[in-house]
């Protein structure tokens, strides 16, 4: 009844065997996770931005942020390319990459929720509530490299810990771009620290 | 065919249907901006965060929206860049759509200061006083963001300079809303003709417009918006309704008060909401 992305985000392990057994799709056909994905950033970031829904808004938004879903892609296919035993090909693995996405997906559709939780302000609840997918995307992420890049378990464990390495230094650097530079970054949190500043 | 394609199909159905009710509903009726006199009175949000920076929306969209929310203009204003300079530019010049600024949030450790009317980006300097004369350069205004009193470069000399304050703000912690009311007042003891402004200061969330300035203008142009805040010919409301500036610009706005919000559709709009989100959500588990 789920989706393969459900069950990779609940059994990643026997989820992600079962499929490799799966006949591999078309590579057109493999672009629909990342098109779902990018239909997810949309939706979310116009609902939680003006609580509205247009085809031009989405579109714009899709544009506007298209470039996580290019990072993204950036990211995994660093990880998978630098695995030459991987157990299928490159497209391949890149699809089921994505079939990892769930925990993501989710805490982007629960953005107009958590946004508006009383408690500090919106990007503060946002940086928070993220722990919860950046987490549960390691567990996945081991078992895509056990299972898809047919990796042993130790050497899982370090491409899991190279990916969130990446994810993270990504992230911060585009935060600290956004606000203005890593002074200007610090000295909100030592007012936010100081409970001077909302 | 099993259950589960089927309950996708819906689900891709139920995204189909909202965002066709939502693109319906999500038109934006025209509106001519208000008359005082011989004067415009137009409602301007001067503090909009946008997309590429830290906003979500692009300032096609937001412009989009700032119509909704009934301004007439507002000013793309991200920290310390004008990424989104080029997207400024691209958008046309339409009456009937409200005017967009290129604008910066100088962002400073001991200082923020929004520059509006701008062409390239001012980078932070050392005081406030310099970085306003590098705005004034470019022939923009210098408004004092969300001037808290955690905020040490704004002393006395830099108010002295500053064309406006953010004396209305979104804001939940009483006692900054107060340090805005009194910092305005400060300032208007050094310069009487300093501008009252209100501002959302939108980045990722529903706001734009939540606070707002009145701008009083002879012309409804960039020029003349910039003009009427360095003259400081503004009134500022918070998202109270409580006004701040000149009593007989006061007195102006409460006999002309604009119309704040134009959603005719807002049950269709919310309607598009929940099919939208739903159909995603159902996209994603099944």
């Amino acid at each position: 009844m789920f989706s393969s992305d459900a069950r990779v985000a609940i059994r990643p392990e026997a989820t992600y065997h079962t499929l490799l057994a799966e006949a591999a799709p078309s590579p057109w056909v493999a672009l629909r996770r990342p098109a779902l994905v990018l239909l997810v950033v949309a939706v979310g970031v116009s609902i939680t931005a003006i609580h509205q829904i247009t085809l031009s808004l989405l579109l714009t938004t899709a544009a506007a942020w298209g470039g996580v879903v290019v990072i993204q892609t950036a990211i995994a296919a660093a990880v998978i390319a630098s695995a030459p035993a991987r157990r299928v090909g490159f497209v391949r693995a890149l699809d089921l990459w994505f079939a990892g996405h769930l925990p993501y997906s989710l805490w982007v559709l629960a953005l107009p929720i958590v946004t508006v939780v009383p408690v500090g302000t919106p990007h503060e609840l946002m940086g928070v509530s993220a722990v919860v997918p950046l987490v549960w995307t390691m567990f996945i992420v081991a078992a895509f490299c056990r299972v898809v890049l047919g990796l042993s378990a130790s050497a899982a464990r370090w491409r899991t810990a190279m990916h969130l390495a990446l994810v993270v230094i990504v992230v911060s650097a585009v935060v600290v771009w956004a606000a203005g530079g890593p002074a200007a970054l610090l000295s909100y949190f030592l007012r936010r620290l100081n409970g001077m500043w909302m | 065919m099993s259950a589960a394609p089927s309950i996708r199909g819906l689900a891709l159905v139920m995204v189909g249907i909202g965002v066709a009710i939502g693109t319906a509903a999500g038109r934006v009726t025209d509106r001519s901006p208000v008359r005082s006199g011989d004067d415009f009175i137009l409602a301007g949000d001067f503090h909009v965060h946008a997309a590429p920076g830290d906003g979500s929306l692009t300032p096609s969209e937001l412009r989009r929206e700032a119509s909704r929310a009934g301004l007439d203009v507002i000013a793309i204003t991200n920290h310390n860049q004008v990424a989104a300079a080029p997207l400024v530019s691209a958008l046309d010049a339409d009456n009937d759509q409200p005017i967009v600024l290129l604008g910066e949030e100088v962002t400073h450790p001991t200082y923020h200061l929004i520059a509006v009317g701008i062409t390239r980006a001012v980078r932070p300097q050392p005081s406030v006083a310099d970085a306003v004369a590098a705005i004034h350069a470019q022939r923009g205004v210098a408004i004092a963001a969300h001037p808290t009193r955690s905020f040490a470069g704004y002393d006395e000399a830099a108010l002295a300079v500053v064309d406006g304050t953010e004396v209305a703000h979104p804001e939940r912690v009483e006692r900054y809303r107060l340090d805005y009311v009194a910092t305005f007042a400060r300032a208007r003891q050094l310069n009487p003709h300093v501008a009252p402004i209100g501002s959302s200061d939108i980045h990722n969330s529903l706001s734009i417009g939540q606070c707002r300035t009145f701008v009083f203008t002879r012309e409804r142009s960039a020029r003349g918006v910039i003009e009427a805040i360095r003259a400081g010919r503004t009134v500022a409301e918070d998202e109270r309704g409580r006004l701040f500036g000149d009593a007989s610009l006061v007195a102006r706005v409460r006999a002309a008060m604009p119309k704040v919000r134009t959603d005719p559709h807002r049950t269709w709009r919310r309607t598009a909401l929940i099919l939208t989100w739903i159909g995603v959500a159902g996209v994603l588990l099944f």
